[in-house]
């Protein structure tokens, strides 16, 4: 009983990094950097959300999820105009792109803090406080729309990046930019493309986190997590970044209880450690990447 | 001219000028009959925790118009000058720096925040001016042999060791699991939580230390179960006490459990949501719980004024002030308002009746008061218990 529970509530979890693993992923694969601000996006999708809920109160949650999605798709793709594209189009070191990431992490943290206050919001929904109870196994409300979501997602990537043109051009772009640029594809609209899908994706782990936790300022913290899931499931990956969020979400919940809650942290590390010992590229096969 | 004449003159001048300065002194004391004794209250006034700050001045100028129409302290006044700190240390030791200098006040009441307090401790200690603090529990602020600060609240220390009190005395208790913030504020509250308790004969079940970080407590929570404790003791912020209450009814984990002052905070009853009725806490002070004269006369007229029951931070700046103009009295019948005889007659308050009980201040600085133990009835906080 306790195991089944321990179980779900740490694949539930999982989702949520594996959903900001996706993000990571998404856009290393289009500009071969580590975005550290993917965990902040996802803390602003989540008070996105709690605007929406402020303005609308009773808004129906699946439409809070998509809409914090859209907006935050719109934020993501202005930051890449505004901060990458010129930096890209200089030139810039990768490790100035990387800072630059870290950079408007703190920009959006402080910003969040400024819009929304230091403490922290609990979404005003019903939703957050639901359980149902499944065969006498308590089951958050919730985390069926995780489940629901996380299915969603990867059949709605699978199909866009292997049936649109769009999603044909950012792989593309991603393999080869020249080469992509001499077949017409736009790889500046490409990157922008990446980033607001990683950061629909983010939103949608902030808005699905916040029914489970609340949303705060400093939820970002998140995103090293789920850079360690990324890392796991080989960056780049989305299927990979999945896996591997699963892996840390259940493998911490068990870890914390079979070791010990203080290091219940390092574990999604010593997890990542232990797997790059066997697959120093991560667990997802070359050439399987999308 | 002669040298003579030259000196004369220059006598002269000089008892023009004594007498110009003797004739000015003697009207700057002329109102000495009735004067303002300004006395400095700051807190946070406005930003997240506003509400320490905003509800225990409106508690002390309740306190203080009650004193002007009293004629406690003759015909002298208590003035406030009051700063908003917004809970920044920074901003503290600045207000309480002007306070100083420009107002010139005696005395100073605050802050509501522990890192505001720290800060303005530093300035009150060096300019030999007593700070009264109504709010602050950081146990370091009376371990550093400050003659100058006082507080009339307990520090967290003594919430914890009143806790394990209440463990045994109210629930007979016989073991307890403590979930602990893993920092310096919930490892020492423990320490004293978990020192009483051996003392009482209660058994610590388990003692788990978690990030403050954490938001996922479902692991040690089915941990926590396994050994079947009578009371699941958090020393953490209210956050994490909403998300581990959460988490429980979530696991079907049906435990009593106490979260020392979250019930008494908005936040904790939305992040806990309906499992939040039936936990624990503790407040400085809930309207009601004491018996006394003094405490009853507070409350009813309170109500006859605000129409509602004072709130724990009212009742704490009421004392503050009550606590403060004992101590200019005191000052008074010595013969000079100083700052040193203030101080003096602060630290000599000995079973002074308050509103929020009797308080002692001990000569570390820190208080003895009764601690009331609340309880949720769905979201109405409830007496349960009062720790004397």
């Amino acid at each position: 009983m306790q195991f089944t529970i321990q179980l779900i509530s740490g694949l539930a979890v999982g989702c949520i990094y594996a959903l900001v693993a996706v993000g990571f992923s998404m856009i290393y694969r289009a500009l071969g950097l580590v975005n550290f601000a993917q965990g902040d996006i996802m803390m602003l999708g989540a008070f996105v959300g709690y605007s929406l809920f402020v303005i609308w109160p009773g808004m129906p949650f699946l439409l809070v999820l998509l809409l914090a999605a859209a907006i935050t798709a719109v934020a993501g793709a202005l930051i890449e105009r505004i901060a990458f594209h010129g930096a890209v189009k200089r030139g810039a070191d990768q490790i100035y792109l990387v800072l630059l990431t870290l950079g408007i992490g703190m920009v959006l943290s402080n910003g969040a803090r400024l819009i929304w206050g230091a403490n922290p919001v609990v979404y005003p929904t019903p939703l957050t406080h639901e359980v149902y109870h499944f065969l006498g196994y308590p089951l958050p409300a919730v985390y069926l729309y995780i489940g629901f979501t996380m299915i969603a997602l990867l059949l709605g990537l699978q199909w866009f990046f292997s049936r649109t043109w769009m999603g044909l051009a950012v792989r593309a772009a991603a393999d080869d930019r020249e080469t992509a640029a001499t077949m017409g594809i736009n790889s500046g609209l490409a990157a922008a493309v990446s980033f607001a899908i990683a950061s629909a994706t983010g939103a949608l782990a902030g808005v699905l986190y916040a029914p489970i936790t609340f949303a705060s300022f400093d939820m970002g913290v998140v995103g090293v997590k789920a850079f360690a899931a990324a890392i796991i499931g080989t960056l780049g990956s989305v299927p990979g970044a999945v896996i591997g969020g699963l892996i840390i979400g259940v493998g911490e919940t068990f870890g914390a209880q079979l070791i010990s809650n203080a290091y219940m942290d390092s574990i999604a590390f010593a997890i990542m450690i232990l797997i790059l010992l066997v697959y120093p590229t991560g667990l997802m096969p070359k050439g399987r990447r999308l | 001219m002669t040298e003579t004449s030259m000196s004369w003159k220059l006598f002269m001048r000089k008892a023009a000028y004594g007498a110009l300065f003797a004739a000015t002194s003697a009207l700057a004391g002329a109102p000495a009959a009735a004067a303002d004794i300004k006395v400095g209250f700051f807190g946070p006034m406005s930003g997240p925790v506003a509400v320490y700050g905003t509800e225990s001045l409106a508690g002390a100028q309740f306190a203080l118009d009650e004193i002007s129409a009293s004629g406690m302290l003759g015909k002298d006044k208590i003035k406030l000058v009051v700063a908003d700190d917004m809970a920044n240390p920074g901003a503290a030791a600045q207000a309480v720096q002007r306070m100083i200098d420009v107002d010139e006040v005696v005395a100073i009441i605050g802050g509501s925040t522990s890192s505001g307090t720290a800060a303005a401790i530093e300035v009150t200690r060096a300019a030999k001016i007593p700070q009264l603090s109504p709010l602050a529990v950081d146990p370091a602020l009376t371990k550093q042999g400050n003659p100058w600060f006082a507080r009339i609240t307990q520090s967290a220390d003594a919430f914890a060791t009143a806790a394990a009190q209440w463990t045994l005395d109210k629930h007979k208790a016989k073991s307890a699991y403590l979930l602990v913030r893993n920092d310096n504020w919930g490892v020492p509250l423990a320490d004293a939580y978990e020192k009483k308790a051996k003392e009482l004969g209660i058994n610590i079940a388990g003692r788990v230390l978690y990030e403050p970080t954490a938001r996922e407590f479902k692991p040690m929570l089915s941990q926590m179960a396994s050994t079947n404790p009578d009371l699941v003791v958090v020393m953490g912020y209210y956050t994490e006490s909403g998300l581990i209450v959460k988490q429980m009814a979530e696991l079907n984990i049906n435990k009593r459990a106490f979260v020392m002052t979250a019930p008494g905070i908005p936040q904790y009853l939305d992040i806990a949501g309906p499992a939040a009725s039936g936990t624990y806490g503790v407040l400085y002070y809930y309207a009601g719980s004491i018996k006394t004269p003094a405490a009853e006369k507070f409350v009813k007229n309170w109500q006859a004024k605000f129409k509602r029951m004072p709130s724990q931070y009212e009742g704490m700046g009421y004392d503050s002030v009550y606590v403060m103009a004992e101590a200019i009295k005191k000052a008074q019948a010595k013969g000079k308002v100083t700052p040193q005889n203030i101080r003096d007659a602060i630290f000599e308050t000995k079973n002074y009746a308050g509103a929020t009980g009797d308080i002692t201040i001990l000569a570390s600085g820190d208080s003895k008061r009764p601690l009331p133990f609340v309880t949720l009835e769905g979201k109405e906080l409830k007496l349960d218990y009062l720790v004397e």
